[in-house]
């Protein structure tokens, strides 16, 4: 069992019993797709690779979408800086209520912290293309959404999820204009493209959202 | 056998990702930004440390490694 799922099983021992009915009978329970279900719940909530592999099977996510996501690599390489400026001064420090975040005191736009966070940003989408679908990378996932809310060391910050969707929403039509752009006379290779990051950033969106919700979300 | 070394460029912005990245080898200091740890061997590390290199927004992680 992975460091994870035993920190997990000392906050929630009861997630490893088997389910049974106690009291008022439930006939359900002991169907053995309810079981397989269960356990698959079970499975999927202790160990976030299991999530990761049941979100990527859900989704078709295979090896093929490893590849088309490797592919575009150099699209990203090379735009890599547009990219954050339009994440960060385009859109970030613009918007009267994500800018919220990134001022100082007196109410005017951070420039240095904007830098940093721009900086921290850009190392999230290099280990993302660095296609390594491990147990390190999806904690990594899971803690860049766990610093969004106030636990661990954040106990200040709340970021709404409305704005964390309304930020990946952004990040994700810019890029695809972007691989539209680029791959204009290759549209075999823009579906591969689009068709895996699509996949890719539901998966993504998932796990990095674990701490925004009870466990049974 | 040439010696591996590592250091900083003085365009370091303090994101202090290079000592997350490398804990056993790196510590930040928030006024002095990233140091070296006194008396690590880096060596066993290098691969870490050509990471986060690679993540660093000015290129100011230099090394021989
Ligand atoms: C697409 C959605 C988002 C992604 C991918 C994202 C990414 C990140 C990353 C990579 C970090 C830093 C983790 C680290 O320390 O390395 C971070 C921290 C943070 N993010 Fe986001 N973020 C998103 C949405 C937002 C939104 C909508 C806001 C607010 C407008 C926001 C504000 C912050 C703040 C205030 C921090 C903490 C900074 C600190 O340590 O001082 N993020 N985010």
């Amino acid at each position: 069992m992975s460091i994870m799922s035993n920190a997990y099983m000392k906050m929630f021992p009861m997630e490893a019993e088997k389910k049974v009915s106690a009291g008022k009978r439930n006939p359900v329970l002991e169907v053995p797709e309810f079981s397989k279900a269960w356990n698959l719940y079970r499975d999927t909530s202790l160990d976030i690779v299991k999530r990761y592999e049941y979100m990527a099977q859900c989704v078709g996510f295979t090896d093929k979408d490893t590849a088309a996501i490797k592919e575009s690599k150099d699209i990203i390489a090379a735009n890599l800086k547009a990219i954050l400026d339009h994440i960060y001064y385009d859109k970030l420090i613009n918007d009267p209520w994500l800018s919220r975040w990134f001022r100082d005191d007196s109410g005017k736009i951070a420039k240095e912290y904007v830098d940093i966070r721009r900086a921290r940003q850009q190392r999230f989408l290099l280990k993302i293309l660095e296609c390594k679908w491990d147990e390190e990378f999806w904690n990594f996932v899971r803690w860049v959404g766990a610093v969004h809310v106030p636990i661990f060391g954040f106990e200040d910050l709340y970021i709404p999820i409305r704005l964390n969707l309304g930020l990946w929403g952004y990040i994700h039509q810019y890029l695809f204009n972007l691989f539209a752009q680029e791959l204009k006379n290759d549209p075999e290779k823009l579906r591969r493209i689009t068709t895996a990051w699509t996949k890719l950033f539901w998966i993504i969106i998932d796990i990095y959202h674990i701490d925004y919700f009870g466990i049974w979300m | 056998m040439k010696k591996s070394v590592v250091w900083f460029e003085e365009s370091c912005i303090k994101c202090a990702m290079c000592a997350e990245e490398v804990p056993e080898v790196i510590v930040f200091e928030a006024t002095a930004g990233p140091q070296l740890k006194e008396g690590v061997d880096i060596t066993p590390h290098s691969e870490k440390i050509k990471r986060a290199a690679q993540f660093c927004p000015k290129d100011s992680i230099k090394h021989h490694l």
